[in-house]
């Protein structure tokens, strides 16, 4: 078993002292407290200790819970069921826009500062019930919203690889706290790249899956019909074992589809030969680092070497994949975020005389520069004498881009790009310029937008050592494709990061 | 080829979506907004008469269940996180200005 270019900060900060001191997998950790060669709490306080070490430069977190993780994990050892759960004292990193009944959930917002949920989001639980330990709640852009991390209410998340450099966004801590080694896994969301973007930015394995896979109860609402729930996780294998926990059809999530979850975990074992990869080689010309092309080449020729036969794809309505995603997502989030207002949760302006005035002060003052201009874009695009030129027209040009890739699976399996068209930027480089923040996500909004699964895995890093990261799209449910073909990468000789 | 929003048109925006904004807010995103909807607007060069809007199309078709009663959160659970409560309620400003203080 592999595990691949572990951390960026250094080979001495985690779990040293046990078994498994060159395999930090979620796999190694729950075979090994599966067996008893490891307790489930003597890998939390080495967990616990790696984050107290590095939190200060990296600032990963939101909220830490020792107590709580310490007591979960005595619960697993203790645990009767401990021989058959999937996750068996692996620790876990949870975004903080996932609901965690009565630890604090703020979605990076001053909005939720003080939000005690009353419930679990299912994943969580899901997580939970397999055995795994959750160790706090990351940073992340206010409700997901952004590129960066810097959009959080409690401050930027720096990434493992360069503290300079943002970790990419929404879902930033999530992936640094796996890139510096601190847990072997974490969970994020994604609704147009939050997953992919930061794993590539920190060279870890990021995996949205297909719209409808993973229950979203319990997950804050930004644009529904585009978020999903995804892990983060230090090889495909682990990333496997991660969604065959989480993935399938929840009662509590109308959106969840009733298709049977297949075993992804042997998935990632199967050869490349055979397999069909397509480029779309027209969008990788104009604001490509040369780094990145690079890279991206040398992953298609390794893909090649593995078996796999590598043609053109045509996406002609990729290049509008922004405009749609900005005025889609931005129009559902205008409305998903009315809830906050004052009255049930969350902050409360204090002032206000009458109800109308007390919503709007809450709000002013409750939300953060760029949710408010998300709110305001969106509330423009669906308001009176607008929404047939932007909401309904983003709508159309959304059903060309998934015909688009529609019309692509009919000659490829899987369809590669880069994850970013760059590498992980400089703090504060993009935060005065909305639209070079969008982006970022230039590749990665398609695939959202047509509801089709996609994983980022890490493919060599450039010249100054900053990582690079493939995206590869599937077909809808074909997440064992895509695994396969991560896992393949990963272990190829030809390619090495 | 971007402009700024007018001030009046933010105004009247951020009224739909009862957000208070600051002067300067208010003239930054005048600014801000009128260089995103000119980007978002470069769809509007697409022929798309003869194609259907995505809406809906990955949902399932409508999830029913049984009528019955069944347990939802304790009412003190679900007012928990209430800024503000009394008697089981949330206690919010009176709809009308002054309703509180009279003096209107």
């Amino acid at each position: 078993m592999t595990s691949r270019s572990p951390s960026p900060i250094g080979g001495s900060i985690r779990f040293d002292n046990v078994v498994m001191a060159d395999d930090k997998s979620a796999t190694a950790i729950r075979d090994a407290v599966r067996r008893g060669d490891l307790s489930a709490a003597e890998v939390c306080r080495e967990a616990l200790a790696s984050i107290e070490r590095l939190e200060p430069t990296i600032h990963a977190y939101i909220t830490l819970c020792p107590e709580r993780a310490l007591e979960a994990a005595a619960r697993v050892d203790a645990s009767p069921r401990r021989r058959e759960m999937p996750l068996a004292g692996v620790p876990v990193a949870v975004k903080d826009n996932l609901c965690t009944a009565g630890l604090r959930t703020t979605a990076g917002s001053r909005m939720l500062g003080s939000f005690v949920p009353p419930y679990d989001a299912t994943v969580v639980r899901r997580l939970e019930e397999a055995g795994a330990v959750v160790l706090g709640k990351t940073n992340c852009d206010e409700f997901a919203m952004g590129s960066s991390t810097e959009h959080s209410a409690f401050g930027p998340t720096r990434n493992p690889w360069d503290p300079e450099r943002t970790p990419g966004g929404s879902s930033g801590g999530s992936a640094a706290t796996v890139a510096a080694g601190c847990c072997p896994i974490s969970l994020g969301s994604d609704t147009g790249g939050s997953v992919r973007q930061p794993a590539s930015f920190c060279g870890v394995v990021g995996l949205k899956p297909t719209y409808g896979r993973v229950s979203r109860f319990g997950l804050i609402a930004f644009a529904s019909s585009l978020d999903q729930v995804g892990p983060f996780a230090r090889s495909t294998r682990d990333a496997a074992l991660v969604l065959q926990v989480v993935a399938g059809a929840d009662p509590l999530d109308a959106t969840t589809a009733p298709e049977p979850v297949p075993d992804y975990e042997s998935a990632v074992e199967g050869p490349l030969g055979g397999l069909r990869v397509g480029v779309p080689s027209s969008l990788l010309g104009s604001g490509v680092d040369p780094a990145v092309h690079d890279r991206f080449e040398e992953a298609t020729r390794a893909l090649e070497n593995l078996g796999a036969s590598v043609r053109e794809v045509e996406l002609p309505h990729a290049a509008y994949g922004i405009a749609v995603y900005q005025v889609v997502a931005n129009a559902e989030a205008s409305a998903n975020l009315a809830r906050y207002d004052g009255v049930r949760f969350g902050f409360r302006a204090s002032g206000p005389a009458s109800l109308a005035e007390m919503y709007a002060a809450t709000r002013g003052q409750g939300f953060g520069r760029e949710v408010k201009r998300r709110i305001m874009l969106g509330t423009y695009a669906l308001s009176a004498g607008y929404r047939e030129a932007y909401y309904q027209k983003a709508q159309q040009v959304r059903t060309l881009i998934r015909a688009d890739f529609d019309r692509a699976f009919e000659t490829v399996d899987v369809v590669a790009l880069p994850t970013s068209p760059t590498p992980a930027f400089l703090l504060g480089e993009r935060l005065q310029d909305p639209i070079s923040m969008y982006l970022a996500d230039v590749f990665t909004v398609g695939p959202s937008l047509a509801g089709l699964p996609a994983i980022s895995v890490p493919c060599g890093k450039t010249s100054d050592g900053l990582p690079v990261g493939l995206q590869l799209v599937g077909r809808l449910f074909d997440e064992p494709t895509l695994l396969r073909v991560g896992s393949g990468l990963e272990n190829s000789t030809d390619f090495k990061t | 080829m971007s402009h700024p929003l007018s001030q009046e048109e933010v105004t009247r925006i951020a009224a739909l979506a009862r957000l208070e904004l600051t002067p300067e807010e208010t003239r930054q995103l005048a600014a801000e907004l009128g260089q995103i909807l000119a980007f978002a607007g470069q769809i509007a060069s697409l022929d798309t008469s003869s194609v259907a809007p995505s809406d809906n199309w990955i949902t399932q078709a409508p999830v029913e269940r049984a009528d019955e009663p069944r347990a939802s959160l304790d009412a003190g659970v679900a007012l928990a996180n209430a800024p503000e409560k009394a008697h089981g309620l949330f206690i919010t400003p009176g709809v009308l200005p002054g309703r509180v203080t009279g003096d209107e």
